[in-house]
């Protein structure tokens, strides 16, 4: 996408990133994660996991190192080892976007945060769901209907609602009122994701300080993921003018 | 309608041939019905995270979507609340943004305040939303087989999405088609073709038309299974898959799920006229929708013919009509005309003349009230020259 961009209108001659604006046009932010551990169960299904995937992944890199994730699902699906593979892709993301210790730290962030506007940002609507459960928080997701989420926007406008989990509805597109606090459990589409979703809380105001925490389990694919998404907030001012 | 991306077909000259779905494809699909069966009664999200791993077994991973969006559509998709979710959301959430309760006495607070178990508000919570639906049956048992064919069936319907113009040749039971295709409002033409024995039904595709082309393309797609009725077909669709024109051709024969059976008659009154008239009149044959006839740029489709068994050249056409006017009349006279028809007889109810004039003179007409009286037309037939 940005290679074809460039291609049409030409290289980059300008860019600031949020941490560029923060204090200023926007408000200021503590970007905070939080590393967690998973249980002795979890990381044993984990590494076993990982292993299966590792291995059939290595072997489609070494047959085509210039293969597409595409290629590698249509690839895998033909054989037993391929599909074991995919499947344990699945549940390792599955296992992953809600561990036990993110269990523990978001509620004990939720009970921190009891009078802020908070913002809970999920990898999928299944997390959404179950957090929504568990904690007695509304969720937004592409099922709720447009009325409905209007009618929630309006109703955390006003206070009635001080905590909306979702997985993708609250990254864009929508006028979300202001936030003070993200929390993010997991996302799956990096970068971009992560500077709309922090993006949500920076509509500034007098003496506003934001916090962005994200929930990282040590060890995982998660530490990469979060590494890569916090790229586009740090500080890169640039100009070849 | 199917997405682009399930519609599996190859290109061979100016054709696109659909790949179908064949007995090479049943044990995969049997798999894909078992794993299915084994999650009915839990939400639907949980088929859905097992279903995006691929099968036990090998299985084309573009078929294999496009199985599991058939069967999906499928399933029941009603789920009763005993509160309505929004509004149980609407409270549950609410309840909680206010006061620092536990979550388990916000939960008695608002089943206690809406008067229902707080099981059942838990059920109601997110029953609205598609991944929390139980899954449930199919409405009838499915084999593999059957879950082929009604593959096939979407594959040419989503393919039909993309037809400019639908042509369809088609011999017996034409009348089916026909009264589909007016039913539903379809834009189409009739013609008999010259020195053949077959009716030629001409559709524009919705790909011809600037509105409403989901809602007609739909209606275009429920033809297809009425084809399976019909002892003879061809079917002619010019259709433009990414810029490209190109043919779809379905004949008969082709694996294409059948709708149900068509009904034999339109109506109780046609059904126990049919009755009476064969009880009444052992020397003649009741014939049900006879072939159509071709008048000036359409064709007739005439309710009944009654033949007499011995005599060939005593046969009579029978056309039952409902609301009528004068004018109406007289158009549908000319039309028979045009035909050069003179064996007709029209029945007509006398209680829905919807003008104040009576019948055109000339009709050669048996008047009923409510039932269509089987004496009277046999004393008509046998009473009346026939001169066909």
């Amino acid at each position: 996408m940005t290679a074809r961009l460039a291609e049409l209108v030409g290289a980059t001659v300008f860019e600031l990133a949020i941490a560029d604006l923060a204090g200023g046009f926007l408000a200021s932010f503590d970007s905070i994660t939080l590393y967690l551990d998973l249980t002795p169960e979890e990381r044993r299904a984990y590494t076993s996991l990982a292993a299966l995937f590792t291995s059939a992944h290595a072997e489609f890199r070494r047959l085509a190192p210039d293969g597409s994730w595409a290629d590698f699902t249509h690839h895998a699906a033909r054989t037993p080892e391929g599909r074991r593979a995919l499947s344990a892709w699945r549940q390792m993301r599955r296992l992953l976007a809600f561990t036990h210790a993110k269990r523990r730290a978001l509620e004990s962030l939720l009970v921190r945060h009891r009078h802020s506007r908070v913002l809970i940002f999920t990898a999928d609507n299944e997390t959404a769901y179950a957090i929504a459960r568990e904690h007695l928080v509304m969720p937004l997701t592409c099922d709720i209907s447009r009325p409905e989420r209007d009618d929630v926007l309006e109703r955390f406008r006003n206070g009635d609602l001080r905590t909306l989990v979702s997985a993708r509805v609250l990254n864009e597109g929508l006028d979300v009122p202001d936030a003070d606090v993200a929390v993010v459990v997991g996302g799956a589409l990096g970068e971009r994701e992560h500077v709309q979703r922090v993006g949500r809380l920076l509509r500034p105001s007098e003496g506003k300080r934001a916090a962005v925490y994200e929930l990282v389990t040590r060890n995982t694919i998660e530490v990469g993921q979060a590494r890569r998404r916090r790229q586009g907030l740090v500080i890169r001012r640039s100009a070849q003018l | 309608m199917l997405s682009a991306d399930l519609l599996s077909y190859s290109v061979a000259g100016t054709l696109a041939v659909p790949h179908f779905l064949g007995e090479h494809d049943h044990p995969w699909l049997r798999v894909l019905l078992e794993e299915h069966q084994r999650f009915i009664g839990r939400p639907q999200r949980e088929l859905e995270a097992r279903l995006r791993d691929p099968l036990p077994c090998e299985s084309p991973p573009q078929k294999l979507r496009l199985a599991i969006q058939v069967l999906g559509r499928l399933r029941p998709r009603e789920r009763k609340s005993a509160v309505p979710p929004r509004r149980a959301r609407a409270h549950v959430f609410g309840e909680a943004a206010r006061t620092s309760a536990l979550p388990q006495a916000v939960w008695a607070a608002v089943a206690a305040s809406l008067g229902v178990s707080r099981e059942d508000l838990q059920e109601s919570l997110f029953g609205d939303l598609p991944g929390e639906r139980l899954v449930a049956a199919p409405p009838a048992p499915l084999s593999a087989v059957e879950l082929a064919l009604r593959c096939n069936l979407a594959v040419v319907q989503g393919m039909l999405f993309r037809a400019t113009v639908v042509r369809i040749e088609v011999e017996g039971n034409t009348r089916v088609l026909v009264r589909h295709a007016k039913w539903r409002g379809l834009i189409c033409t009739l013609a008999r073709r010259s020195g053949e024995a077959n009716a030629m039904v001409e559709l524009s595709g919705p790909f011809a038309l600037f509105r409403n082309t989901r809602l007609y393309g739909r209606a275009l797609g429920e033809l297809v299974p009425l084809l399976a009725w019909c002892p003879r077909f061809r079917l002619l669709a010019e259709c433009v898959f990414h810029g490209r024109r190109l043919t779809l051709q379905l004949g008969t024969g082709d694996p294409i799920f059948p709708s149900s059976a068509p009904r034999r008659y339109d109506s109780l009154l046609e059904e126990r006229f049919a009755r009476e008239f064969r009880r009444l009149a052992p020397a003649w044959d009741v014939i049900r929708e006879p072939e159509p006839i071709a008048a000036i740029g359409t064709l007739i489709f005439p309710d009944f013919a009654v033949q007499h068994r011995s005599d060939q050249t005593r046969r009579w056409l029978l056309e039952i009509v409902g609301f009528w006017t004068p004018d109406y009349v007289k158009r549908k006279l000319a039309l028979y005309r045009s035909a050069r028809l003179s064996n007709l007889i029209l029945c007509i109810d006398e209680g829905r003349n919807c003008a104040e004039a009576d019948l055109p003179s000339g009709a050669r007409v048996v008047r009923y009230r409510r039932r269509l009286d089987a004496a009277a037309v046999l004393q008509l037939v046998e009473t009346t020259p026939c001169s066909c």
